[in-house]
């Protein structure tokens, strides 16, 4: 009897101390999946040093442009939504010629259509980079590009801050965007 | 049918290449994380899960290797049996060949659907629904899933399409010429029309290239249940290989661990078991948890299977103990053996879980189980029958819980409702528990009537003693419940059917133990009152999830109405015997 009495009373403190550390430990979680900081914030996550070749033949590394905002957009001449942006670039490029550079990779296949395109929409500034990649090895290889345009937001510790999918939902050359720019210094 | 179509169209584009035999098992694919149902958990989980949904079986020895199949090799695992079709209306309906075991592979199950897919919708919009045509429409879930599984990583696998000048023959080698193809496709449409015999060679190869680029796109599109990809850009998210590339997750991350899974594909395709080692391991090793490598052992060593099995010989062996005292400290060892790995099983799941035991009613169930064998080994240790009894429904519950599971998937999320551990901790544990000493105390009533019934007499305390142990913890559960009801729908008592059949628990303990205070009920016809509460317990505990109405019908569960019913019937029957052969025995022996 005494033995009896001895484990109910056990079970009945185990039972307590289980619910006080349960109810310590706060709701259980209805969506189990841990939610971390993102992944580039979390680890200062640095853009990959990406191979550019550049319009003119010469070759370039991303992190050339270190020090300064870069966005990264991958774009090309036979897509409309690009076409839009791409004017839109140039001025928001205009706007702040010390402190971004536009790195714009093309993945035209046709050379004489990009060309086409360039010409038709007159003098870039300096910050604006055309890079080419029609085989996609830095587009699709290192950041995963299939749909275009695309631009990632690196600030100038080369550090990955934001990804653009699309076109923004205001304009490239907005004060706002600018403003967004100017915070990643 | 449309969908039908690309897919089949799909499954002709991928290359047939002669797999070697990789070995799944042992290796790190088994805790690579996909987020599925809710939770982040090992692929050996999610492959047991799916295995089980689509087959209907589960995977014993893990389904792994399964899994593996069917995403790296979709040739080989379209022609594998894999669906079970037992209902002969059905196989029929489906023109399926009569065949021992009744197996299909995924090519003869979706070219017999082919032609039912307007009954299939119109049958997906009603309720009612007839045996067949809810089998009908679980295979045609089964085949979706498959699919998806099947198409997974199509834009890695290699394909029977070629295009000069691609760095390769996936998908994604050839995405770079897809564009100017299709503009060329287009041109030459214009220019030519649609009749190809007016195509040039090389004009018809540009043609079926742009047509086969379109086919293997559209065959993805809404291809998200591998969810094995987290996203750089939102917390907490994982993605299907082809939400990555469709909704613009890609980043460098996602590329790399995209190249790990072609590496795995191409290393299963090539049969090279290093190169598989070692994609499994990148893809795992960041993200794995201790929590994930628990999940995994649970799922291998399979504790609750195994205290089932030491509640069989428990049972065995405390019914041998009635002829043969010696049998009992044997039976005790295997009973407390079992209590002790069921134990474990819980505090795992727990652990796993993030929460208290009980939360579904598979979960119930399992719970009941244990509280039920423990108790026996603290009331039963002189009482052979009644710890092999005990043993014995242990045994019963472990092995039928597993009808209770949703979608294949034991380690289930709560639904947004029981959201509180408090809550979960106290109400849910103590009513439980209250439904395990009521199945207890009916067990001690059915054995008190038997050994009357065989001319034993037999002391009431067991069950007298189990019962108002069941009274008080299903007293104190249904007042907690109502508590929390409060506390979160605003009203400490509703009518609602699961409350009232709580209620219903204490209202007739309440009567039986009235009944005997005021001796209004001889022991006989107490033993049976008491005996009763597992009718009672059954409809409480499971009815009333056959009920889809009032605020506990998150719980609703459907199926079981026959074998409750057969349940409480023979129940009854049982203890009526039994109460008839007590009385009969009594009169013959006052005469």
């Amino acid at each position: 009897m005494k033995l009896n009495i001895a484990l109910a009373a056990g079970a009945v403190l185990l039972t307590v101390a289980a619910t006080m550390m349960m109810d310590g430990a706060g709701p259980p979680k209805i969506q189990s999946v841990p939610a971390p900081a993102p992944a580039y914030e979390r680890a200062g996550q640095v853009a990959p040093d990406a191979p550019l070749t550049l319009r003119d033949g010469s070759t370039a590394q991303l992190h050339d442009y270190k020090g300064r905002v870069v966005i990264l957009n991958f774009w090309a001449s036979w897509c409309v939504p690009c076409v839009v942006e791409y004017p839109q670039m140039l001025r928001l490029a205009a706007a702040m010629p010390d402190e971004l550079v536009i790195v714009a990779v093309s993945v035209d296949e046709d050379s004489k259509a990009l060309d086409r395109f360039l010409a038709k929409n007159g003098p870039r500034p300096a910050n604006v980079i055309i890079a080419t990649d029609p085989e996609r090895k830095v587009t699709q290889g290192l950041f995963q590009t299939v749909q275009y345009p695309e631009s990632y937001l690196i600030d100038s510790a080369m550090v990955l801050r934001e990804k653009v999918v699309g076109t923004p939902p205001y304009a490239w050359d907005d004060a706002a965007m600018i403003a967004r720019l100017k915070a990643l210094r | 049918m449309m969908r039908v179509s690309i897919v089949a169209l799909f499954m002709l584009l991928l290359s047939a290449l002669p797999a070697r035999a990789v070995e799944v098992r042992g290796t790190d694919f088994a805790v690579i994380p996909v987020l599925h149902e809710g939770r982040l958990k090992p692929m050996d989980s999610f492959a047991r899960a799916l295995h089980w949904r689509i087959t209907g079986r589960q995977a014993g020895g893990g389904a792994d290797p399964w899994l593996a199949e069917i995403l790296f090799d979709p040739l080989v695992a379209a022609e594998r049996p894999q669906f079970d079709v037992r209902n002969p209306e059905l196989a029929a309906m489906l023109a399926l060949p009569q065949r021992k075991p009744p197996r299909y592979s995924f090519a003869e199950i979706s070219e017999g659907l082919r032609p039912h897919a307007a009954t299939i919708g119109a049958l997906a919009r009603q309720d009612n629904l007839s045996k067949t045509q809810e089998q009908l429409l679980a295979l045609q879930q089964a085949v979706i899933d498959y699919t998806q599984l099947m198409r997974s990583f199509s834009m890695s696998l290699p394909l029977a399409v070629v295009w000069p000048g691609a760095q390769g023959n996936t998908y994604l080698d050839m995405l770079p010429h897809a564009q100017a193809a299709r503009d060329k496709t287009a041109r030459l449409a214009r220019a030519k029309g649609s009749d190809l015999t007016k195509y040039t060679d090389e004009e018809r190869a540009t043609a079926a290239f742009s047509f086969q680029m379109d086919v293997i796109r559209e065959a993805a599109d809404g291809n998200g249940l591998l969810r094995v990809i987290p996203s750089s850009w939102e917390p907490g998210l994982w993605l299907s290989p082809w939400a990555v590339l469709q909704s613009g997750q890609g980043s460098p991350e996602s590329a790399q661990a995209m190249a790990q899974w072609q590496a795995m594909a191409r290393a299963w395709l090539d049969g090279d078991q290093g190169a598989f080692d070692r994609a499994a391991t990148a893809l795992s090793a960041p993200h794995v948890t201790p929590r994930m490598v628990m999940e995994r052992a649970y799922n291998v060593f399979s504790p609750l299977t195994l205290a089932l099995g030491l509640y069989g010989m428990a049972a065995i062996m405390a019914l041998l103990a009635a002829r043969r005292p010696r049998w009992m400290m044997a039976a005790m060892i295997a009973a407390g053996a079992g209590v002790a790995v069921h134990a474990v099983g819980m505090g795992l799941r727990i652990y796993i879980l993030e929460r208290p035991p009980v939360g579904t009613l598979y979960e119930s169930v399992l719970f009941v189980a244990l509280v039920a064998v423990a108790t026996a080994l603290i009331a039963a240790r002189r009482q052979p029958v009644l710890m092999a009894a005990a043993a014995a429904s242990g045994a019963g519950l472990l092995f039928a819980a597993p009808l209770l599971i949703r979608s294949g998937d034991a380690l289930p999320v709560l639904v947004a409702v029981l959201n509180t551990n408090f809550w979960l901790a106290t109400h849910v544990i103590i009513i439980t528990a209250g439904y395990a000493f009521s199945m207890m105390c009916a067990i001690a009533a059915h054995i008190w009537l038997g050994a009357r019934a065989m001319g034993h007499a037999q002391s009431i305390l067991p069950m007298h003693r189990l019962g108002l142990l069941a009274l008080l913890f299903t007293t104190v559960g249904t007042i907690l419940g109502g508590i929390w009801a409060d506390q979160s729908w605003g009203r400490f008592w509703g009518w609602d059917p699961k409350e009232n059949g709580a209620l219903l628990i204490v209202l007739w303990l309440v009567w039986a133990m009235h009944g005997r205070r005021a001796a209004l009920l001889s022991p006989a016809l107490y033993a049976v009152t008491l005996a009763g509460t597992s009718i009672i317990v059954a409809l409480a505990w499971f009815g009333v999830n056959l009920l889809n109405v009032g605020l506990h019908s998150y719980g609703f569960t459907s199926g079981i109405a026959a074998a409750l019913s057969a349940f409480c019937g023979i129940e009854a029957m049982v203890i009526g015997a039994l109460y008839y052969a007590a009385r009969r025995r009594e009169a013959a022996h006052e005469a």
